[in-house]
């Protein structure tokens, strides 16, 4: 059996459900096959959910094997997501299931751990092949691909970290961590005040992008302009790239049962980044977290985002136009699909980016992150988002113990990745 | 459309109109082949590439050769190609033989053009099981069709090593099997 195949997230359909995944009008394709259901979305040959004209998806094809010009070996390369069993009637007759599946689902607990995670873990993962957008020199620089934690050489962006390090995303996601672990609850001035302490502090040798730099030039501007008053934080840089959603998961994981979560979420992304579209793209990555959190399916987590991002505005109905737009090139390779949506780290770009590659790779955590990390450009920004969706998507087994146990900053983590946990429970 | 002809393979149980879409997906595959396969034979250059030029010629060609063998049995059948050409690029039966991110590795180049056979045989594997003893003409094409992708399977099989094709290459005219549907 594929290495794929071995890190999956069951879960039981019935026929009703089943048939639902027909691969038509965006729904993901899903077949079934000898007990267990099959993610053939990214397939070019299950575009529109048919397969050379004659199989539908949403169905169980077992009994079509037999004709079919290729062997059951060719499922291995698709992600398993699920058991399907038909009801043996007492008349011997295959009946459909009913309902009252046992769905074998992942803890809570097991989900939030796996979010953090998960996205320190992406984070770290691509520091050393960071920010080069010619796939020749990234080839070149890597014959086999990144295979992840590499420590940057001289020249490189983040040159003086080592593997294991994280880049200034999650440097500023530690920050957030280590603040809702400290106050128990999102504290902007908090946030703010320790994210000053790092990134405006000479000491700090990691690299400022443009949302660090001008919110603490805001920062300064206010107390030049009103010595003595208090700053509320919510005046962060115009800028519309990954800071807030590479930071996001141990705050959705906090709050996503909420009734505040996404004013919660706008507040956090507005102390760096004021900027609508920045609100727009986090509240998406929460949305898709927060349904991640309960239970759904990627694919259906991410539908819902888009569903309820399309109601909310002109950003929004941008972010959900891309949300399809991700889902509707799930069968592209990663490194095709980042190049038609961007490699670059305007969210327009990257949000869509990492989509596609967490869509495509579904059921393996570690194939997305090689897949995302080899499409070039930002993809240590792309990579804590797929980190933070597949975590809490599969669970917190479902990443190397490895990878964890590389980063450098393990032990902080780990203590907030505790005190969050505790907390949700 | 040839009324009689499209009846009597109805009345063997083939569904027509399903395997009439097959055949045009399988002829947009062959076209759109012939496509990448230029893009794909323009960039075998060097000591490596130069060596398989040929061959790269002769099944882009062949295949070609496929499309247009394809198209009137298509017709006959009462079917049609789609007015728009993006349409069909996009309805192929088998994906893009798209050029690797580095044309100068050989071995991916080579893994590009294998894949494209064998998804070709594949397909008109299918075709030949569902037509035999059934609708004979489309047999007797899909049949010929196959014959040449088996061999242009081969032929790129064993520069991947994967050991002797026991095929040399065309001595002479191309599409030895399908010629007789082009004249």
């Amino acid at each position: 059996m594929s290495r794929e195949l071995q890190n999956v997230e069951y879960r039981h359909f019935t026929t009703q459900e089943l048939n639902r995944y027909n691969g038509i009008n965006g729904a993901p394709a899903y077949i079934a096959y000898k007990e267990s259901v099959f993610d053939v979305t990214g397939s070019f040959h299950w575009q529109q959910g048919t397969h050379q004209v004659l199989h539908q998806a949403g169905m169980d094809l077992t009994e079509c094997m037999a004709e079919a010009p290729h062997g059951e070996e060719f499922l291995e390369k698709f992600p398993k997501v699920g058991t399907y069993r038909k009801k043996l009637h007492k008349t011997g007759v295959n009946m459909p299931d009913q309902g009252s599946g046992t769905q074998k689902e992942h803890s809570l607990d097991d989900r939030i751990r796996g979010a953090i995670w998960g996205q320190f873990v992406g984070d770290a993962f691509c520091l050393g092949s960071h920010w080069i957008y010619d796939l020749v020199e990234l080839n070149q620089r890597f014959p086999n691909g990144p295979q992840g934690f590499e420590t940057p050489v001289a020249g490189h962006y983040h040159f003086g970290k080592r593997s294991g390090d994280l880049s200034h995303y999650g440097d500023g996601a530690l920050v957030i961590l280590q603040s809702l672990a400290a106050q128990g609850s999102f504290d902007t001035v908090d946030f703010g005040l320790r994210f000053m302490a790092l990134f405006d502090s000479p000491g700090y040798k990691g690299y400022r992008d443009h949302a660090t730099k001008e919110t603490i030039a805001n920062f300064h501007t206010f107390h030049d302009g009103n010595p003595g008053a208090d700053y509320t934080f919510q005046d962060g840089a115009d800028d519309d790239q990954p800071a807030t959603v590479s930071r996001l998961a141990p705050l959705a994981a906090l709050y996503f049962r909420s009734e505040n979560y996404l004013s919660v979420v706008e507040r956090a992304t507005r102390v760096c980044q004021n900027n609508q579209r920045a609100v727009a793209y986090a509240l998406a990555h929460a949305l898709i977290l927060r349904e991640l959190f309960s239970g759904s399916h990627l694919h259906d987590a991410v539908r819902a985002s888009g569903d309820i991002m399309a109601t909310r505005g002109a950003a929004g109905s941008e972010v959900n136009e891309w949300i399809n737009a991700a889902m509707a090139a799930t069968h592209l390779d990663v490194w095709e699909a980042t190049h038609q949506f961007g490699q670059a780290c305007p969210l327009k770009a990257s949000f869509p980016s990492a989509l596609q590659c967490a869509l495509h790779h579904g059921g393996n955590f570690v194939d997305a992150l090689r897949a995302n990390a080899a499409a070039g450009g930002d993809n240590a920004g792309r990579a804590a988002m797929i980190g933070a969706w597949l975590g809490a998507g599969l669970g917190v087994d479902a990443l190397p113990l490895k990878w964890r146990e590389l980063l450098t900053a393990r032990e902080e983590i780990s203590a907030g990745v505790e005190r969050i946990a505790a907390a949700v429970q | 459309m040839a009324k009689v002809t499209r009846e009597m393979v109805e009345k063997t149980g083939v569904n027509v109109d399903q395997l009439v879409e097959l055949l045009i997906k399988n002829a947009a595959a062959e076209l759109t082949t012939f496509y990448y396969y230029t893009i794909l034979r323009v960039n075998l250059i060097g000591l490596e590439g130069e060596g398989l030029k040929e061959i790269a010629e002769t099944a882009r060609i062949e295949d070609r050769n496929h499309f247009e063998a394809l198209v009137p049995r298509i017709y006959e059948l009462g079917g049609k190609l789609p007015d728009d050409m993006k349409a069909f690029h996009d309805m192929s039966a088998c994906p893009p033989a798209r050029l690797p991110k580095d044309p100068t590795d050989i071995k991916a180049m080579l893994t590009v053009l294998v894949e494209a056979e064998r998804c070709a045989v594949r397909g008109y594997t299918h075709i030949c099981n569902l037509t035999a003893g059934k609708d004979h003409r489309t047999y007797d094409l899909s049949q010929a069709i196959l014959n040449e992708e088996i061999e242009h399977e081969s032929w790129f099989s064993e520069f991947l090593g994967e050991g002797p094709s026991g095929h040399f290459l065309r001595r002479g005219d191309t599409s030895p099997f399908v010629s007789k549907f082009l004249r």
